[in-house]
């Protein structure tokens, strides 16, 4: 075999490789969530500054003083993956109580539908959901136009079914107090969800 | 150059371009059908290149200019798999779907990967032939039951019914394809590696 036939080999092989590796982040990763995930924690992403409000109307933002904020995206006609999501909240939210969290770690849910799910919608999922509103607080966005940019963020996609819903991605995503998102993880990583949130709060100077 | 190739790859490109909203809406349509026709775009241009100093004498190595570097064309079908393996990887095919700059890069290199491949097919020995289709097989079955196992959905852009129909319908192509891979060997023995000049 000649020389350049073995090099001709051995620079096809570095090209595959160099592809393969630009595809999966430096083979670190075979979806887009995975290295999202891994891209914030590598180096946590400032929040778009996005007013949401809550089922009264009142505003609301992402992140929260002196607490961290454990966010999921959820429509609430939604019958598939967010009811699964609410169930999760659910479990986040007695952990929380459980452990006596409540003064460094809240729950917020942000509806990326929000011609539907007006104010009022949210009272009624409120209520199914039997949130605690010291602990999770279920919001919309105020402007349909901050959606975009807040979605990219999270590294949310959201996508017509061609039925009337939705078709998106969900992970537990924890803003610390200062509104960086510093950890994507999955929706059943309850406990290191909870750890992660818990661990970058700050003590509140004094309590709401 | 064989011009009627030629217009016939540039028309499959300019096909894909065109319908490229309604081929990436479902993840079977991309993988199954986008992919295939501009590797097959590849090919054709392949096929429209006549290969230079095509001569008998130089039996059983490429014919192209690049023959010295591509022996039996080991290099090249190294290079194509790698193409093909690379657009498998869901966050390829993400961020193909998302962003326009990407999906030109996958389609010149699904072109790319289909040219090497006609002239690197024509270069290679029955043995490294086997080989390659044996491995195609053996990836393509993979990622299918990949697609069709996957917990989660593994493409933010498509959904989870969709994942089980690609997956499903790969394992179903590579299965069709062995089997007439295997039925093409026991009755059309394969000659000798060819390289008919001018094909």
């Amino acid at each position: 075999v000649s020389v350049r036939g073995l090099l001709g080999v051995v620079i096809s092989a570095v090209a595959v490789l160099a592809m393969l590796g630009t595809a999966t982040r430096g083979f670190s990763a075979f979806t887009t969530d995975t290295a999202r995930a891994l891209d914030v924690a590598e180096s946590p992403v400032p929040v778009p500054p996005v007013t949401l409000l809550d089922q009264f109307g009142a505003q609301q933002t992402i992140h929260a003083r002196g607490r961290s904020t454990i966010v999921d995206f959820v429509y609430t006609r939604c019958l598939t993956v967010c009811s699964e999501l609410g169930g999760i909240f659910q479990q986040l939210q007695a952990t929380i109580q459980a452990r006596a969290l409540e003064s460094r770690v809240r729950l917020l849910s942000v509806s990326f539908d929000p011609t539907w799910d007006t104010p009022a919608r949210l009272g009624a999922y409120n209520v199914l959901m039997r949130a605690d509103p010291s602990i999770w607080t279920i919001t919309t966005p105020q402007t349909a136009g901050s959606l975009p940019a807040l979605l990219r963020t999270f590294g949310v996609r959201v996508v017509d079914d061609g039925a009337n819903g939705f078709v998106h991605n969900a992970a537990l995503h924890v803003v610390d107090p200062d509104g960086r998102l510093v950890a994507i993880l999955p929706i059943d990583a309850i406990d290191e969800a909870l750890a992660v949130a818990s661990s970058h709060a700050t003590p509140p100077l004094r309590r709401q | 150059v064989k011009i009627r190739r030629l217009v016939l790859a540039v028309a499959t490109v300019a096909l894909v371009a065109v319908t490229r909203d309604p081929l990436e809406a479902t993840m079977q349509r991309h993988m199954l059908l986008q992919l295939p026709l501009l590797f097959a775009a590849g090919l054709l241009l392949g096929a429209s290149i006549a290969p230079r100093n095509a001569t008998r004498k130089r039996e059983g190595s490429s014919a192209s200019d690049l023959g010295p570097w591509n022996v039996q064309g080991i290099a090249g079908l190294l290079l194509v798999s790698g193409v093909a393996m690379t657009w498998m990887v869901p966050r390829a095919l993400d961020a193909a779907v998302e962003s326009v700059v990407v999906d030109g890069v996958k389609a010149s290199s699904l072109v790319a990967a289909g040219a090497i491949a006609w002239h690197s097919w024509r270069a290679a020995s029955a043995l490294v032939r086997t080989f390659v289709v044996g491995n195609v097989a053996w990836m393509m079955a993979t990622f299918g039951m990949l697609l069709l196992d996957a917990p989660a959905r593994l493409c933010v852009n498509y959904g989870a019914s969709d994942q089980r129909v690609t997956g499903m319908a790969m394992i179903i192509l590579t299965v069709a394809a062995v089997v007439a891979t295997a039925v093409r060997a026991l009755y059309f023995p394969l000659r000798r590696s060819t390289s008919r000049p001018n094909g």
